[in-house]
């Protein structure tokens, strides 16, 4: 009785996903009606490949990479952010804590700065993210010893990413301003324009590999967050989930930033929506924020790129979505501690 | 069976314990007593093997720490921190049955029907099935004390280790935690309980080691080890111990404050 309410969210939760995927696909400054989609899918799957007409490459070509890597990109930050806020036992937690952000950040400008291209970039923003992780990781092996690991991780990650901040400034300094530092300066702000299918081939196997992984561990999780001791008496492996945990949401948001460049307050405001809808286990909870950060971001980049005629970028979007947001949820639950 | 040979313990380079060697049976109830910051509760990670033996061994069933996979391990011995609070909102059965984790079985480690018969037994044992369902933060001191008894006995170890569970709580959950405690020694586990109540020794252990100055002072059962000059010595304060008479006729040691 009980198993049956835990998995009939997940067959809703993926009619929502295909839904507002196919609504997404309507949305733009080319107008498209459903019989044009009808016509585009007959096309695509005409024989006559010559006959594949304007609007099936506007959707399909254009629109639906797009789509996709948004609904990715939200997905993965939302369960990274949700595996460290459980790791971390700390709500307030969001998945740039061990500096991947600003690794990922300097990786893109470096590479923006020395001229090389789309592929290059995400490879040198991808690298310097899992770089920006493994110094944490360090940092907190050589501290960590005689402090709680959690927080030596915390600090680790506050120093990695103050220290690659500053390398961005210094790379923003030095940059063209007619140029390369306008490029820098919209990466960082994050959007999803100019996208095809083969940069969305990585984040798609990345993100759909790392969250069953992050969804296996989620008892595991369950089980942590009561605390390492009481955790390793439990038969928990407490070091090598943690790691395994890094490991895993700092290939998938490196891979997400990557593409995407700096997309704020997703991965801290998603959990906290997911967990007033399934409560706090993270077997359940993990995969259902992947579902809703995905169709939330899908959301807010619809916003970006129809609200004006200039395309916003994501990043601002988010915030500005993601604030009152949160702002009504910690209304809510303070009103709740109350009574 | 838990040996201890010559072992001191403690955090990094400082001992706080020095050349302790024990033997803690199976089937039996071990109390470990000592006035406060004497290292009990390091004496007591240090069997959990949460610390490291910093100079000689400790043998379980034969086997030192090492030898041991977590999972294992965690089926020897179980733990019972003091009553806490939940770090999220879950109830009573969702935190038994995590001590089911190390009897889950697949890769992929997630509760199956057998694991939630378990733990519901567990529950059962304890006498707590009016709380399966309650809110874990919703628990009274006593109720979570019995409901991380009851994830202990979940895992089906050997030895369950309980870290002062009887301290804040009142009297009568006092009372209801050591019988449980006693309810599981009569049925086979080995219970190591660290206390600072040697009224609780004298009542329910069979095997009582005392700590004093960085040592084992004395270990052997209630009669032989607590006695008034003992436990005065221990607490550097006046206590005796005195037989009294409870309504039906019974004899009980008590002890005294002067």
């Amino acid at each position: 009785m009980k198993v049956n309410r835990d998995i009939s969210l997940f067959p809703i939760l993926i009619i929502l996903v295909v839904a507002s995927m196919v609504i997404s696909l309507f949305i733009g400054r080319y107008p498209i009606s459903v019989s044009d989609l009808w016509l585009a899918i007959k096309s695509l799957f005409g024989l006559n490949i010559a006959e594949i007409n304007s609007t099936a490459l506007v959707l399909f070509s254009i629109r639906l990479p797009r789509i996709l890597a948004a609904f990715l990109i939200g997905g993965t930050l939302s369960v990274t952010g949700a595996a460290y806020q459980g790791m971390f036992r700390n709500p307030m937690v969001s998945p740039s804590i061990l500096g991947v952000s600003a690794g990922a950040g300097f990786g893109a400008a470096l590479a923006i700065i020395l001229g090389l291209g789309t592929a290059m970039r995400q490879s040198f923003s991808f690298g310097f993210g899992i770089v920006a992780v493994f110094m944490v990781y360090f940092i907190s092996t050589v501290t960590g010893k005689k402090y709680d690991r959690t927080l030596t991780l915390i600090l680790g990650g506050m120093i990695v990413a103050t220290v690659f901040t500053a390398l961005i400034s210094i790379l923003k300094y030095v940059a063209d301003p007619d140029n390369t530092l306008p490029s820098i300066v919209y990466w960082l702000m994050g959007g999803l324009s100019d996208l095809e299918f083969k940069h969305v081939h990585f984040i798609s196997i990345i993100s759909i590999i790392g969250v069953a992984l992050l969804s296996f561990s989620g008892w595991k999780l369950d089980i942590l967050s009561f605390g390492d001791e009481e955790a390793k008496t439990m038969g928990i492996r407490v070091e090598r989930l943690r790691v395994l945990i890094i490991v895993i949401a700092t290939l998938m948001t490196s891979a997400a930033v990557s593409i995407s460049g700096i997309i704020g307050w997703v991965g801290l405001l998603i959990p906290h929506i997911t967990r007033m809808i399934t409560g706090h286990k993270n077997t359940k909870m993990l995969p259902a924020s992947f579902f809703i950060g995905g169709i939330f971001l899908l959301i807010v980049d619809n916003f970006s790129r129809s609200i004006a005629s200039m395309e916003i970028p994501l990043g601002i979007t988010t915030s500005f979505m993601g604030a009152p947001f949160f702002l009504y949820i910690l209304m809510k639950t303070s009103k709740h501690k109350e009574s | 069976m838990i040996e201890l040979k010559n072992i001191d313990c403690g955090y990094g380079k400082k001992k706080v314990l020095n050349n302790v060697s024990l033997t803690i049976k199976a089937g039996e109830f071990t109390c470990l007593l000592g006035e406060n910051g004497v290292g009990k509760t390091t004496l007591f990670k240090t069997i959990l093997g949460l610390l490291p033996v910093l100079n000689g061994a400790i043998n379980y069933d034969g086997k030192s720490h090492t030898k041991f996979s977590e999972k294992d391990f965690a089926r020897f011995i179980s733990y019972v921190p003091q009553a806490h609070n939940a770090p999220f909102p879950c109830n009573v059965l969702d935190v038994v049955l995590m001590g089911q984790f190390v009897h889950a079985g697949g890769y992929f480690k997630r509760p199956d029907t057998k694991n939630l018969a378990i733990a519901q037994w567990s529950i059962e044992m304890l006498g707590i099935e009016k709380l399966a369902y309650r809110d874990f933060s919703e628990l009274s001191g006593g109720e979570k004390q019995m409901a991380l008894i009851a994830r202990a006995v979940a895992q089906q170890p050997k030895f369950i280790a309980m870290d002062e569970p009887t301290s804040n709580l009142d009297m009568g959950n006092q009372t209801r935690v050591m019988q449980v405690a006693g309810r599981l020694k009569d049925k086979g586990y080995g219970i190591i309980m660290n206390t600072h109540s040697p009224q609780h020794a004298l009542q329910y252990a069979d095997r009582v080691i005392l700590l004093q100055n960085g040592k084992v002072k004395s270990s052997g059962s209630p009669s032989e080890v607590l006695n008034s000059n003992s436990i005065s010595s221990l607490y550097a304060t006046p206590l005796e111990v005195v037989d009294a008479y409870s309504g039906n006729g019974q004899k009980h040691k008590v002890l005294l404050t002067l």
